[in-house]
């Protein structure tokens, strides 16, 4: 006997590549899931790695985040910098460079606080 | 101790003695007397059957003209002559009724009134004296006729002929002061008459219209009759026909509520019968009215506790049941609160059944009447006439009337008409209804992966009725399908098609995909292939695939003949194994190069034997056949 296959309908699940967590940080859902304000998952409501630190985010929940001023940039988990991990083809354009212009400004904000700092510093010495 | 006495007629009549005319004549008298001769001339006081009546002779007129002259003589006189035809007709009249027919009974009550008649023209009498005698002597008559064996003559001559004859009968009957009873066997004849017709002529004819025929059957046959037998002048008024057609509705929708069940049962050819029912019971009058609606409501109630609403009849049943009865009482009463009233025993008893959820999604999906009993939710669903449920009173509306009279305090309007709304408002939550859905149809998008515009279509409906935020799970679903699709084309392997799920929104899928079930399967190549493929399209996301799922086409070529198999990637696998290798193979051996469980290959190889592919050789091993011969 001679078997042929001949068409083959298999089922597979997607899975975000992460490290350890299963849950977004912020919003307590799962990476697999969506994010509260989307209605689908994957494409639309991406996930994003942290570069500094091994926490990932949905990208609407950590660009909400860093909306905030009083984020100062940094990873709502380990309150290291926060930098993402931009792949190629992940997440829309628009939102990524929303994401990059935060990280950005916040940067910038960094910065300027810690010349600041470094000029009034004697000040607060004497 | 002398015995009690016991007070009789006999007893009082041996102490004072009837006193009769011919007491007047105890003494001897001179028999030119004038009063000899008057009291001759009386008798006898009792005319048999063809007896005539004596004219007067001048003589007598003139003794009867002496002996009353004075006004208490008269009635005295009237008094003993009563009681002597008392006496006769004790002896007669009584024996003459059993004996005789109804109509001889009749023509002797008719020639004795006459007789009397004549005989008190005779005697002169004063007004006075007249009356005392004519109800005296209609007072003497009664007795006698008010005998079980009259009332059946009279029950039978009502029942039979129409004509004078029986005119005539309840005419004589009536002369003696009779009308009362007469009356009374003639509206419980008629009301026997009636509901029989009723009850024999329109049971279980429920497809035509009854009502106009009814009512016709009334005024022609009953009511002539009727009016003849109800002598009183004062009852009878233009209207009298109307209350009997009224009194005819009345019965006519006892025997539709003794049946109602049956008529919902048979809902569709009953539609006449309903549309007369809610007719009859618009046009009664109000205290009817409210106890009939309560009567059939109790009825019907009762009847479905009797019929349906018990473990020996299926969900489905009593669903259909459910929508039947919607429909039926639709019909009976529009405003829906007889509906109301009836429905919550069925309601509250559907709510015991756990596979309504399950009975009610399929009904609506599939709206073929040959595979679906329920069929008619799915073309509800798909009518889809304006849903608009309004949960709470517009206050501003200015058409806004309040709930009807006799509505239940919980009553919602339009909540009960709507039968999706009405079946799907049992279940204690809409999400388990939608959770089910999720269910079937995680099933058909994964089973049907050609005919998807219609599942998409059925999913709009849904969305349309039940709201679009409902079915967010079922819209990653979908969502999953059309774009593994849409990746599958990319990729472009012509022996895999993947269809890739987000595993937290598939029921079921997400159980599976913790399961760390491998299996070596023939085209791992190609899967890996696609894998790397899928890592390159969809970057930072890689697949698992779930071996326990899917469908495999194979193709089995024989000696004699090739075959087509659509079966599981399991069997698949397991059936690969025998490719062009006629050694047989032993269960262990099949387990461990698939990866398979024991009893998983046990049951693939059973499969595989069932379809005569492969052939049992004893001792837990299999072998290909080599010819094939199904």
């Amino acid at each position: 006997m001679k078997v042929n296959i001949k068409h083959w309908h298999g089922v597979a699940t997607w899975h975000w590549q992460t490290q350890n967590d299963e849950l977004c940080g912020i919003c307590r859902v799962p990476f697999d899931g969506h994010c509260p304000s989307c209605r689908y998952p994957g494409d639309t409501c991406p996930l994003i790695l942290g570069k500094g630190c091994s926490h990932n985010f949905h990208l609407h929940c950590i660009l909400k985040w860093l909306e905030q001023s009083s984020s100062k940039g940094l990873c709502p988990m380990c309150r290291q910098i926060f930098t993402a991990t931009v792949l190629e083809g992940v997440g829309a354009p628009d939102e990524i460079a929303q994401l990059q212009e935060l990280e950005n400004s916040h940067r910038v904000a960094r910065e300027q606080a810690e010349v600041g700092d470094a000029y009034e510093l004697p000040n607060d010495v004497l | 101790m002398a015995p009690n006495v016991v007070l009789s007629p006999a007893l009082m009549k041996s102490i004072a003695p009837t006193q009769v005319l011919a007491d007047l004549l105890t003494e001897p008298h001179d028999t030119e007397n004038d009063l000899t001769f008057l009291l001759h001339w009386l008798q006898p006081y009792y005319l048999h059957p063809g007896e005539e009546y004596v004219a007067p002779l001048a003589r007598i007129r003139a003794a009867a003209k002496q002996c009353l002259r004075e006004p208490v003589v008269q009635l005295k006189f009237v008094d003993l002559l009563v009681n002597s035809i008392a006496v006769e007709f004790q002896l007669h009249l009584q024996q003459f009724v059993q004996e005789n027919l109804l109509l001889s009974i009749c023509q002797q009550i008719n020639a004795l009134t006459a007789y009397y008649n004549r005989q008190a023209a005779v005697l002169n009498l004063s007004k006075a004296a007249g009356d005392l005698f004519q109800r005296s002597l209609k007072a003497l008559f009664i007795p006698y006729l008010l005998t079980p064996k009259v009332k059946q003559g009279l029950v039978h001559l009502l029942h039979t002929s129409v004509g004078d004859n029986a005119m005539e009968s309840l005419q004589s009957f009536a002369a003696v002061g009779m009308a009362p009873f007469i009356q009374t066997v003639v509206v419980s004849v008629t009301t026997e008459r009636i509901q029989n017709y009723v009850f024999t002529t329109f049971a279980g004819v429920w497809d035509q219209p009854c009502l106009a025929s009814l009512q016709q059957w009334v005024r022609i046959n009953v009511y002539p009759t009727f009016i003849a037998g109800v002598f009183d002048s004062f009852e009878i008024q233009s209207s009298s026909s109307n209350d009997l057609v009224q009194f005819a509705q009345d019965k006519l929708i006892n025997l539709r509520t003794s049946e109602m069940y049956d008529m919902v049962v048979a809902c569709n050819r009953s539609t006449i019968a309903f549309s007369e029912v809610h007719l009859c019971l618009a046009t009664g009058s109000p205290t009817t009215r409210t106890l009939q609606r309560a009567r059939l409501v109790d009825a019907f109630i009762s009847q479905c506790n009797s019929k349906l609403l018990h473990l020996g009849s299926n969900t489905v049943k009593i669903i259909v049941e459910y929508i039947n009865t919607i429909k039926a009482l639709l019909i009976v009463d529009p405003t829906g609160v007889l509906l109301d009233k009836v429905a919550r025993p069925i309601r509250k008893y559907l709510k015991t059944r756990r596979d309504l959820v399950s009975h009610l999604v399929k009904g609506m999906l599939d709206p073929n009447p040959e595979t679906n009993r329920l069929y008619e939710l799915a073309s509800a669903l798909r009518d889809n006439t304006c849903h608009a449920s309004t949960a709470i009173d517009d206050l501003t509306d200015i058409h806004w009337v309040p709930d009807p009279i006799d509505a239940l305090p919980d009553f919602k309007k339009g909540k009960v008409s709507d039968f999706v709304d009405a079946l799907t408002s049992v279940l204690p939550l809409l999400a388990v209804l939608i959770d089910e859905f999720t269910k079937l149809f995680a099933v058909k998008l994964l089973e049907a992966s050609d005919n998807l515009r219609e599942i998409f279509e059925d999913v709009e409906k849904l969305k349309l009725r039940f709201g679009q935020s409902e079915f967010a799970t079922l819209d990653v679903m979908i969502r999953d399908v059309e774009e593994s699709s849409q990746l599958n084309q990319k990729i472009g392997n012509p022996l895999l098609n993947l269809t890739i799920l987000s595993r937290n929104y598939w029921p079921s899928v997400s159980e599976l995909s913790n399961e760390n079930d491998t299996l070596n399967l023939p085209i791992q190549e190609e899967l890996n292939q696609f894998s790397r493929s899928f890592g390159k399209l969809k970057q930072g996301r890689h697949l698992k695939y779930l071996p326990s799922m899917g469908q495999v086409v194979v193709e089995l070529v024989f000696d004699n003949c090739s075959k087509e198999f659509n079966v599981t990637p399991s069997q698949a696998t397991v059936v690969e194994l025998f490719n062009e290798d006629d050694d047989p193979l032993s269960l262990l051996t099949i387990a461990l190069s698939t990866g398979l469980s024991n009893y998983a290959t046990s049951q693939t190889v059973e499969f595989w034997i069932k379809q005569g592919v492969l052939e049992d050789i004893g001792q837990q091993r299999y072998k290909a056949v080599s010819t094939y011969t199904g």
